[in-house]
């Protein structure tokens, strides 16, 4: 019972329905996977248009990695320096609402860099941001300048369902569950 | 019997107007060390590009209560890039640590993780081979904070 109520707050952004992973208001959205270290970027259909590395090496003394939950967009900032070696990467920051963390959101940087600890690329340590590689936040960048802005991101632990259409409320029975799709 | 009810309203309402004052000076405090999101989107967008430490300097006093999430990145990437390729205006750092030594802890702070191999080695140089005898306390303190940074 408990487990339930906890799954339907991290759903709510998806109308408590893991399987369905689209906005209804037809706007696009990210989902990160720790587990496989992938954000994947839904357009406003629902359709997986792109999977990409990614991960949330929070330093230490940072706030630490995002739980699992759901956290809604809210801004995106860019920098002089933005560049494919930059602490930001080349498309700036799009920033979350992420409880007790001031401008915690995904972007690129340090593709060609080590930090301290000997990680580099998106592994490159963050003060709690998620880090993804330049194509991830150009085809961000892509799907809002096409007129569908971010809205969302939801941080999960299971395997991303992708490519699901809506469900037609026309028809009668009871909506059809997709089996995630298992990759290789 | 009045002159009682008097001083008790009296002291009820000096109380009260004691409460109230708290209260503000207590809101007024916590508005002060909040930082709004278009603070923090002034911060995040120059903190990462502050080629000097006066810039740096301005931006810890206007924006500190911002230092956290891409704001702190972006001031760590300051400081790792001004330690470790402009060692020349250390001087002027500890010039500024010399009125607001709290800015000192700030500068600390931020020699983190973040900063690359390459800029850890070069920093853990100029700290360790030209350091003017005017930062040396600095210097010390810099050795120090690199050899605590976990991967060193």
């Amino acid at each position: 019972m408990r487990r339930e109520k906890t799954v339907k707050r991290i759903y709510a952004y998806v109308g408590g329905n893991p399987l369905s992973w689209f906005d209804s208001l037809g706007l696009s959205s990210l989902i990160y996977n720790p587990a496989t270290g992938t954000i994947t970027v839904v357009n406003g259909a629902g359709e997986s248009v792109g999977s990409f590395p990614a991960s949330n090496n929070a330093q230490t003394g940072s706030r630490g990695p995002w739980p699992a939950g759901d956290y809604s967009y809210g801004y995106h900032t860019s920098h002089p320096d933005d560049a494919v070696n930059s602490p930001f990467g080349s498309f700036g920051n799009y920033v979350f609402s992420v409880p007790g963390c001031i401008g915690c959101g995904v972007h690129s940087g340090r593709a060609m860099s080590t930090d301290r600890a000997g990680r580099s690329g998106v592994k490159y340590a963050t003060n709690g941001c998620i880090r993804t590689t330049d194509a991830a936040t150009g085809l961000i960048n892509q799907l809002t300048q096409a007129g569908d802005p971010l809205t969302g991101l939801i941080v999960a632990s299971v395997p991303v369902p992708t490519n699901l259409p809506s469900i037609d409320s026309s028809l009668s029975g009871g909506p059809t569950v997709y089996m995630p799709d298992v990759r290789p | 019997m009045n002159a009682k009810a008097n001083s008790r309203c009296a002291t009820f309402v000096l109380n009260l107007i004691m409460v109230i004052e708290l209260l503000i000076g207590h809101s007024v405090e916590a508005a002060a060390t909040l930082c709004s999101q278009e603070d923090a989107i002034k911060a995040e967008t120059k903190a990462s590009t502050l080629r000097s430490w006066h810039a740096v300097f301005n931006s810890y006093q206007n924006y500190n209560q911002c230092d956290d999430g891409a704001v702190s990145e972006g001031y760590s990437n300051s400081i790792a890039l001004l330690l470790a390729n402009d060692w020349s205006r250390i001087a002027e750092l500890t010039n500024i640590f010399a009125a607001h030594p709290k800015f000192r802890h700030f500068v600390l702070h931020h020699v983190d993780e973040l900063m690359s191999q390459d800029q850890a080695k070069l920093i853990q140089n100029n700290a360790t081979s030209h350091c003017p005898k005017t930062s040396s306390r600095f210097c010390a303190a810099l050795v120090k904070r690199l050899a605590e940074i976990p991967g060193s």
